[in-house]
């Protein structure tokens, strides 16, 4: 036992050492922000430290800490430290957090502060998600949708030489694939119970012309949705959806159709550059296309949906103006073009630079053809909690226990009795 | 000893191997996906021994750079150590003498004990929301020390139980004696008691050292920064399904399992006798 | 007993009771009267009083019938197995055999891995594509196929109690050992003598030389089993289809993601009578017992 009380004594007295190097009290008249980020996305924790890093050099008075934290934590992190006299003072806001941030009264409302230039030469999508009853509460920071990603190589081999035309054409195409044994399960989508299924059906909600409310604001997922849904148990059903799907988010589906086990799938933009890295990815470049999805025949030509986020100041910043300071510069056209690889910029004219758009010609196009159809999912305040009540019911349907329109009727019955 | 029959044998050896497999397996595995590299485990079928050793992910949570993942890293195990150890500090300073009075004075205040061991039994939703808004209130959020005194929560309770079953087993004819010679309460506990109750605390104090580093809810829920932030909430958010690097969560669980391991593997006998002593003797 | 100097009782007492009313006592009061209340997450405004509105929805609510399902069902399929196993393993360790004590050394070690490691550990052996399960099941010719272990609404809630079980039945393993350890050879060699076979000797000398130590093992595997988080929460977070959703992270889905307080202060002092309803249960077991 005494040796055992040495080597906890070792240990207790090594804690000191892990102190240094870390937050040192701040000199006066240095001003410290708080930024809260999100891990693992399009534009890495690397790139914004070195956004940041830049930011620092040139205002010396600022000194800006940065935390990253998965998409899931993210809005639970910005809540419970804004609860708290520990709030952040930028964050990385979803879209479909803005209307609920900004019911608590989380924002600052900074429409008075934006220079006109930026007004003028940001996408005109970008000021919609950001804007909630007039006052603008957030500077977008990249718009995005989840594309149709496909393999030609693979289309190729089957006898398909351009793009579907509309869902039902790229279902053909994946029934022949997997007929030639090309591909086992030609299509991969991230179905885990989280909002990534969401995005995924409500892409697939806009290519049969359904919609999540009435313009009144009723849900008619019952009605409008089930076509929608139905096509995803019957891709299950068929054997042509990966089933590992329902356990899937973005990261996974991107790790599949890197390693060509999957012909088509859902997502974001900063898949693009990835699935054709050879340090991540099997995949040549002439295996990787991108495209907005297709309709349903007959119904709409394209589909698309926003995924967009945004930058914040929270109204419990004790220095917003330097916050400001701060998103403004990570948003702005500079910086935003320097890392433009993983991420598009929301500035209307960086689509028409060439250097843009060198080498991803069809992402940019997609991108500006989605990004003036996109549709929203419902700003309502209590988002979080309806699309947790929808992803368990579509779950439910997909794993066969209900039918699709039972699963949609009992998710807007229970949406509606929330209050 | 007895000769066995051979078939007694072979199976006694059989199930040997088998419980050996299914104990470090697992463990094995997630050692070897530490320093695999991320080719090797995305290859399909999987190949169990590495093409080439990779130890970049170790360095990548060890090394710190400003705002860097190592730097979050290590800050985590530093705030695990020190809210684990003040955790058990207080609690061990408070129980000891509470213990000692339940002990030797079974009639009054039983009900202490028993509230103790029910708020154990509690899961920790029930106090996690107004805990969350008192310190929210007192701006204690996201600190060590606060978190730790919330551990002593699930610390507290499990110390009272075993250290009054250990002071039950210190024959009170020592104190008798002492008392005879006139000795007052302060040098029963601390001359007569303490030196025969010290192995046992160090026991006790392993276990809930043991304990408080495995916490992972109440960390969640007050920590967020690398102030205070412990390892296991670093971790789960490392694994959290948007990271498709394998070896630097498998790194991430190693070196998060160094020290319990260690202590385990150090103080087995004494730890499991301290557990059984303590509950047997109710 | 001495009566004289009561006060120094209640002034070694004190620091505790402090302590722990500070942290346990009063947020459980708290957390009582919050259930009365439409309290709301970051509301700084007075709630208003529902009265018994949040134990009324709760009691119909399906959700959260189906979570303590959950619960129950994880704390039975879980406790049971690793009394059952940690018994078993704990005979075998009893018995002599070359090696053993490095067996024995080797036994702690699920048990000293955190519970989270524990569940990543096991979401990356059950990933659907890379996992090692997978390979090792269909290099070895078990499955055609690969599995979605944690993916499946079938399967998931049983990955995670084979996890579970993994870490802890060692637990109850090395506190069995300890007790058989401390039963003397004279005893199982006299009813040797006396013509007991192995089952006998089992069921009369080694069992209840057990039972002692094993109802230890027990309360602490069943207390720690119903009041599960961690590992459901971070190797599923109570997907999918919220087939693997606890109690407890229902509760913690209702006053921390939904924001209301209040009726997540309810739905906790729900589970919490029905906690006081199964240690009732086990007391009035036990006295009967032993009467």
């Amino acid at each position: 036992m005494k040796k055992g009380f040495v080597l906890l004594f070792c240990l207790f007295c090594l804690l000191p050492m892990f102190g240094a190097g870390t937050k040192e009290s701040a000199p006066s008249g240095l001003i410290e922000l708080r930024f809260l980020g999100m891990a693992q996305a399009a534009y890495s924790e690397q790139n914004v430290n070195d956004m940041t890093a830049d930011f620092m050099k040139a205002h010396p008075n600022i000194k800006v800490y940065t935390e990253f934290v998965p998409y899931e934590e993210l809005r639970n992190k910005t809540l419970l430290a804004y609860g708290s006299n520990n709030s952040y003072d930028a964050v990385l806001v979803d879209d479909i957090w803005f209307t609920e941030y900004d019911s608590k009264g989380m924002l600052v409302d900074i429409t008075a502060d934006i220079p006109q230039s930026y007004r003028d030469g940001v996408l005109a999508g970008g000021w919609n998600f950001t804007t909630k009853k007039g006052k603008v509460v957030g500077l977008p920071w990249f718009l995005d949708t989840m594309y149709l990603f496909y393999n030609p190589t693979m289309l190729k081999a089957a006898g398909y030489a351009t793009a579907p035309k509309s869902v039902e054409e790229m279902v053909e195409m994946g029934r022949a694939l997997k007929a030639k044994n090309i591909v086992e399960y030609p299509f991969v989508f991230s179905l885990a119970q989280a909002e990534a299924l969401i995005c995924v059906y409500s892409n697939f909600l806009e290519a049969f012309g359904g919609s999540f409310q009435d313009a009144q604001g009723n849900y008619i997922l019952d009605t409008s949705g089930v076509k929608a849904l139905e096509f995803l148990v019957a891709l299950k059903q068929e054997g042509l959806l990966n089933p590992n799907s329902l356990e899937y988010l973005e990261e996974d589906v991107r790790r599949v159709f890197s390693t060509g086990d999957a012909a088509f799938t859902l997502n974001w933009g900063y898949m693009y550059a990835l699935a054709s890295d050879p340090a991540e990815s099997k995949l040549k470049k002439e295996d990787v296309a991108v495209m907005v999805l297709p309709g349903s025949k007959g119904v709409k030509e394209s589909a698309a949906m926003s995924g967009s986020m945004g930058l914040s100041v929270l109204s419990k910043s004790k220095h917003p103006k330097e916050a400001l300071q701060y998103i403004l510069y990570l948003s702005s056209k500079e910086v935003q073009d320097t890392y433009s690889n993983l991420q598009l910029p929301v500035w209307t004219a960086s689509y028409d630079d060439p250097a843009i758009q060198a080498g991803r010609t069809d992402l940019v196009a997609a991108a500006k053809k989605a990004f003036s159809i996109m549709n929203v999912r419902p700003s309502v305040p209590n988002y979080q909690e309806v699309s947790a009540i929808f992803q368990q019911h579509i779950q439910t349907a997909l794993y066969g226990e209900k039918t699709p329109k039972q699963a949609l009727s009992d998710a807007v019955q229970m949406v509606k009795g929330l209050k | 000893m007895l000769k066995r029959k051979p078939l007694y044998s072979t199976l006694l050896y059989l199930a040997v191997i088998c419980l050996v497999v299914y104990l470090i397996a697992p463990f094995l595995w997630l050692i070897i996906m530490s320093f695999s590299s991320a080719n090797d485990l995305t290859q399909k079928p999987l190949r169990w021994i590495p093409s080439k050793l990779d130890f970049s992910s170790y360095k990548d949570l060890l090394t710190m750079g400003i705002n860097s993942r190592g730097e979050l890293f290590v800050n985590a195990l530093r705030n695990s150590l020190t809210t684990a150890f003040i955790a058990v500090f207080v609690s061990l300073l408070v129980t000891i003498p509470a213990s000692w009075v339940l002990s030797r004075y079974p009639g009054k205040k039983s009900w202490v004990l028993t509230t103790a061991i029910f708020t154990f039994m509690l899961p920790p939703v029930a106090y996690a929301l107004p805990l969350y808004r008192m310190l929210t209130r007192m701006g204690w959020l996201d600190n060590s020390v606060s978190l730790a005194l919330v551990y002593c929560t699930i610390v507290l309770p499990f110390c009272v139980w075993l250290i009054k079953a250990n002071i039950d087993s210190i024959p009170y004819e020592l104190e008798e004696s002492a008392i005879i010679d006139g000795a007052g309460i302060t040098k029963r506990i601390l001359l007569v008691v303490m030196p025969l109750l010290l192995p046992a605390l160090g026991t006790v104090s392993l276990l809930a050292l043991i304990m408080a580093w495995d916490e992972y809810f109440y960390a969640l829920l007050f920590t967020s920064s690398k102030e205070a932030i412990t390892l296991p909430v670093v971790i789960a958010n490392l694994a959290s399904g948007r990271q498709s690097n394998y070896n630097l969560i498998a790194a991430g669980g190693v070196i998060a399992s160094t020290p319990p391991v260690l202590i385990g593997v150090l103080f087995q006998r004494a730890l499991i006798r301290g557990l059984v002593q303590g509950g047997v003797k109710e | 007993m001495v009566t004289k100097g009561t006060r120094w009782y209640s002034l070694l007492l004190a620091p505790m009771m402090l302590v722990m009313g500070a942290v346990i006592g009063w947020p459980l009061i708290q957390t009582f009267v919050l259930s009365f209340t439409d309290s709301q997450l970051m509301d700084a405004s007075q709630p208003t009083f529902v009265g018994f509105q949040n134990f009324i929805a709760g009691f119909k609510n399906q959700g959260f019938h189906d979570a303590l399902k959950v619960s129950a069902l994880f704390a039975l399929v879980v406790v049971s197995s690793e009394m059952v196993l940690g018994t078993g393993v704990a005979l075998l360790l009893n018995e002599p055999f070359r090696g053993r004590n490095v067996v024995r050394a080797l036994l702690i070690l699920p048990w000293a891995v955190p519970t989270t490691v524990n569940a990543i550990m096991w979401r990356l052996i059950y990933n659907p594509e890379y996992g090692a399960l997978n390979s090792l099941l269909f290099q070895l010719g078990f499955i055609e196929k690969y599995i979605s272990w944690l993916g499946s609404a079938d399967k998931a809630l049983g990955s995670v109690m084979f996890a579970d079980v993994w870490k802890n039945f060692s637990l109850v393993a090395m506190i069995a050992l300890a007790s058989l350890q401390s039963l003397p050879d004279s005893q199982i060699e006299a009813a040797k003598i006396d013509g007991a076979n192995a089952l006998q000797r089992f069921r009369y000398i080694t069992l209840p030389h057990l039972i002692p130590s094993l109802q230890v093992a027990l309360v602490l595997r069943i207390i720690e089993a119903v009041k599960v988080f961690d590992i459901i929460y971070v190797m599923t977070k109570g997907g999918p289809a919220n087939k693997t959703r606890s109690g407890s992270i229902f509760v913690y889905q209702e006053a921390f993601t939904n924001s209301r307080m209040g009726s997540g202060a309810a739905y906790a002092i729900i589970m919490v009578c029905l906690i006081m309803i199964l240690i009732a249960f086990y007391l009035r077991g036990i006295s009967r017992k032993e009467n």
